[in-house]
């Protein structure tokens, strides 16, 4: 026993932690940096759906019928293998068209109808109160356990100001409120609030581990032992059999499966973290793993905490469902008690704030406003903000419904266990899946198929399950269960139309599925859908083939700008629709308000504006109150669609040729560039022509001027002349040719004549042919020859003038005396390989690619030029004609050696 | 986009092979009264299942493309 004020504090302490974390969270999200923005935290966020009923109610279930409460979380390991593609499309849709609620996205998909929002907003408020009661019954019988003495029972206090239960409502409605609605946000999101409801995640489940690890190890000596103990007795043992004395029901176990995963999706509070609070549909792709495999981590311990408390206490002794408080508690373990209590409060209170929240987001939009806007008090007072209005009238939606649960915990929650309550509230939600599902893939939904399915759906899991539990509890005669309505037999609640062997659960989500289906579809395919269901089917189902430039916009007719601007400064305050409309007003390209143009865009951007705070179908009711519009009928929404499909053809097409321009550009650049650079080349090409033509011609002209001027001139003096002139002339009738050498290379005309070609024969016609030179000059010549060489397929008259070309280098380069040249032929597998060696002054490392340029005349030692700068450059292009290559290998001062290889 | 494809038909082959595992007459696998390490096979099979099936997610999600 624990005192209260204990409790109390360390409760509120826990609760003023949660508000330092949403404060933080709303903080970071106002500064753009979003702690939300995670998959980790998204999935833990979703965990919400494990609430008090998982923290308590489970252990309960697992004590009375063994592993039959896994299905519940079986159920959600299913759906969520299907969220990256069912759940993403819902995101997808919701943040397209600005979707904030369950009620919102049937009705807006089914022709934005008020009336079908509503509708849905009713069942879920019916639904989801005893889901609500079910959080306060198990703060208050946790409350209970801690401060009451063992085993004592908490007495209802006659007075109702004195009972406990009704101020943990009042507490929790003020907390939600704080929570959800501190302002107005057009998209409904609550960074803060996911923050806190994150970190409640993590603190049940640490909770509950603990508690866990302690009964399993601290209580018992591990799992086997529990288990161990539990198979010796009879009873135990039963539970944990895969029969359990009687057949396998594996019609309940599937419609538990079912439940579960249509409820993992289709709960308010799981719809509003899933889809509204998303931050960016990608991070499902983590949160789909780890979301279960929290739910995995929460349930490793349920069975062991059952069976524990069981062999504990003693069958039927306490009450299973507080086997987690009162465990640690009959151990003397005050502390991790506390723990227990305060993780099964963090799991109650996560739900009803989100809950909560969800559900008056739905009361308000769809509910309250329309009915509002209808009455005509409303319409005259319309000049004014009426943002303090929208949350005033949420804060009151929220005590509203905590006030409910608190009713429905009062009247039945005592008579019923926690996990019987749970059920009723999944199978309300689940009649959503059939409008929800079918909407996002089927076109041919209508609104008036929607509220047939939904109305025969909701109808039937009243009359099969929630009027059962209400008359079991005493709350009403159970003539009817016994004896069916009017006494008819066929009308027994869970034997409808005498359908027999089924559980109630099985019985009521069957028949109420079945209806629910059938009327959706058979009422839908009744008539034809009118203009605005058929736009709005379009727009669901094809959401990802949408995208913000070619989105159709379905709706014709006059609007003023200024009539829009303050409609949408009534809903979301003057100040942000102004930001809104200049946002938009720079992204159609104009620079102010006044300048918008007042066509279907706009129209179609304050309605989805609006959509955001008020519901689409009271968004719809607003616009169309302050535009000019023109009906539409089915004719016109295809017209739309196909100049939308046109339009989106067209961008495609566009898209495509400005793809290929610009491929074309990059083309056309590249051969300009090529051009440009060819042109410089052909330049200095020409410059150095004319320059080593000029050289020549100079001397030539200078020389016989000369002689021209002075008739008188000695005879040996103009031989010497005439010896230049002449020399000077071969150098230039040489520089001619090899210039016309290398242009018909370069471009390709030179005829090869291809042979057989013995490259000794080359080698030793090249050498004698310059060996008078060499000996002239005393210049000694060395020849290296292989005794045997197989042919090449070259033309041996081009490399006769490699050979040659390279042996006149050296000779014009080596030392006059005792100069030195070596010319080598090597064979190889692949080739044969000619180098020629000199002893002159060498060449730097720097210059080596020079020599090969045309036109680069290495200066040598001497300072004297006498080749043309051409021949190294016509014998490298002859080399690579014939698939070799040319090099040099030489260090200045040390010689050079040219070489080159020719393949086979 | 054949890559997105390629992540959607692994899910909904994921999805058909976990409803099988979790319902007639798959379920009966673990209809033995034998325990392994001390804990009977009926709640064990279950969470093997349940591991399998969300390593197998992991995979799936973690390697796909958008």
């Amino acid at each position: 026993m624990l005192s209260p004020v204990l409790v109390i504090g360390v409760t509120f302490t826990y609760l003023l932690s949660l508000f330092a974390v949403a404060y933080v969270g709303d903080k970071r999200a106002e500064a753009g940096h979003s702690i939300i923005a995670s998959p980790w935290v998204y999935a833990l966020s979703m965990a919400v759906y494990c609430t008090a009923w998982t923290y308590f109610g489970s252990v309960g279930r697992a004590a009375s019928a063994g592993v039959w409460f896994l299905p519940i979380y079986l159920g959600p390991m299913l759906a969520m293998i299907l969220a990256w593609l069912v759940v993403r499309k819902m995101i997808r849709i919701a943040k397209t068209y600005r979707i904030t609620s369950i009620a919102d996205f049937i009705a807006s998909r089914h022709g934005k109808s008020p009336l079908l929002a509503g509708l849905v907003t009713m069942i879920t408020v019916v639904g989801i109160v005893p889901y609500i009661a079910l959080q306060l019954k198990a703060i208050s019988s946790g409350y209970a356990v801690l401060t009451l003495p063992l085993g004592e029972q908490l007495t209802t206090p006659t007075d109702w100001w004195s009972d406990g239960t009704l101020y943990v409502a009042l507490a929790l409605a003020g907390f939600t409120i704080m929570f959800g609605t501190r302002h107005l946000d057009s998209s409904e999101r609550h960074e803060g609030m996911v923050a806190a409801i994150a970190f409640e995640g993590v603190v049940k489940l640490l909770a509950f581990l603990l508690v866990g690890i302690f009964v399993t190890y601290g209580m018992f000596d591990g799992m086997g032992d529990i288990f161990g103990q539990a198979l010796v007795s009879e009873n135990l043992a039963k539970l944990l059999a895969f029969d359990q004395g009687q057949p396998f029901v594996y019609s309940q176990w599937v419609t538990l499966t079912v439940l579960a995963m249509l409820s993992v999706v289709f709960l308010p509070r799981q719809f509003q973290i899933m889809v509204v609070e998303n931050v960016d549909e990608r991070h499902l792709r983590r949160a789909a793993w780890v979301f279960p495999l929290y739910l995995l981590l929460i349930n490793i311990f349920v069975l062991p905490i059952a069976l524990g408390g069981l062999l504990f206490f003693g069958e039927g002794k306490a009450n299973p469902e507080i086997f987690v408080l009162s465990l640690p508690l009959a151990a003397g373990q005050n502390a991790l008690t506390l723990l227990a209590f305060v993780g099964g409060v963090s799991a109650a209170t996560g739900m009803v704030i989100v809950e909560a929240i969800a559900v008056s987001t739905m009361v308000c939009n769809d509910l309250v406003m329309p009915l509002l806007l209808r009455t005509r008090r409303f319409g005259e007072r319309s000049g004014g903000d009426l943002t303090g209005l929208l949350l005033g009238i949420r804060r009151l939606a929220i005590i509203g419904i905590l006030l409910l649960g608190y009713l429905y915990f009062h009247l039945a929650g005592e008579a019923y266990a926690l996990v019987s309550i749970g059920l009723i509230s999944f199978a309300a939600v689940a009649q959503f899946a059939p409008a929800m599902l079918a909407g996002m893939y089927w076109k041919g939904g209508t609104r008036n198929g929607a509220l047939a399915g939904l109305l025969a759906g909701f109808v039937l899991w009243s009359y099969t399950l929630m009027l059962p539990s209400l008359a079991k509890s005493g709350w009403m005669p159970a003539d009817f269960l016994h004896h069916g309505l009017f006494g008819i037999n066929l009308l027994k609640p869970e034997a409808l139309l005498g359908l027999e062997g089924l559980d109630n659960l099985s019985h009521s989500l069957f028949w109420s599925l079945f209806a629910n289906v059938t009327a959706y579809v058979l009422v839908s395919l009744g008539h034809r859908p009118s203009a605005r269901e058929a736009s709005q089917a379009l727009l669901f189902v094809d959401v990802f083939q949408r995208t913000s430039t070619t989105h159709p916009v379905f709706w014709q007719g006059q609007a003023k700008v200024t009539d829009l601007l303050h409609l949408a400064g009534r809903f979301l305050g003057e100040k942000r629709a102004e930001r809104l409309f200049t946002d938009y007003a720079r992204q159609v390209g104009v620079h102010d308000i006044g300048q918008i143009p007042a066509d279907a865009k706009l129209v179609h951007f304050v309605e989805t504006q609006l959509t955001g705070a008020i519901g689409s179908a009271s968004a719809r009711v607003m616009v169309a109150s302050v535009v000019e519009e023109e009906a539409l009928e089915l004719d016109d929404v295809m017209r739309i669609l196909e100049e939308a499909s046109q339009l989106r053809a067209y961008s495609q097409a566009l898209e495509e040729k400005s793809h290929s321009l610009q491929l074309a550009t990059d083309e056309l650049r590249a051969a300009n560039e090529k051009l440009k650079s060819l042109d410089r080349l052909k330049d200095e090409f020409m410059s150095s022509v004319t320059h080593e033509l000029r050289t020549p011609l100079t001397s030539i002209r200078a020389l016989t001027e000369l002689m021209q001027d002075d008739p008188d001139m000695e005879a040996e003096q103009r031989q010497q002349f005439l010896g230049i002139v002449v020399g000077e002339a071969e150098r230039l009738s040489r520089l001619v040719s090899q210039v016309l050498d290398m242009a018909k290379i370069e471009s390709g005309h030179v005829e090869w004549r291809e042979a057989d070609v013995d490259m000794r024969e080359v080698v030793q016609q090249a050498v004698s042919s310059v060996a008078a030179t060499c000996r002239e000059r005393g210049i000694a010549l060395h020849m290296q020859l292989p005794e045997k060489l197989a042919a090449l397929r070259a033309d041996s008259d081009r490399l006769m003038q490699v050979v040659l070309n390279l042996l006149s280098n050296a000779i014009k380069f080596v030392p006059v005396s005792n100069g030195r040249v070596d010319v080598r032929l090597q064979d190889a597998e692949d080739g044969v390989t000619v180098t020629v060696t000199d002893n002159g002054p060498g060449i730097p490392a720097d210059k080596h690619v020079l020599v090969f340029e045309k036109f680069r005349q290495v200066d040598n030692a001497s300072g004297s030029q006498q080749g043309t700068g051409l021949g190294l450059p016509i014998s490298r292009q002859i080399v690579e004609h014939f698939g070799g290559h040319m090099w040099l290998e030489s260090e200045a001062g040390r010689g050079a050696c040219f070489g080159f290889f020719l393949p086979r | 986009m054949l890559k997105s494809s390629m992540t959607s038909q692994r899910l909904l082959a994921l999805f058909a092979v976990g409803v099988a595992l979790l319902n007639f007459p798959l379920l009966a696998l673990w209809k033995h009264e034998v325990q392994v390490l001390g804990v009977p096979l009926f709640p064990l099979g279950l969470f093997l299942v349940w591991v399998i099936l969300i390593v197998l997610l992991a995979l799936i999600m973690e390697t796909g493309e958008d």
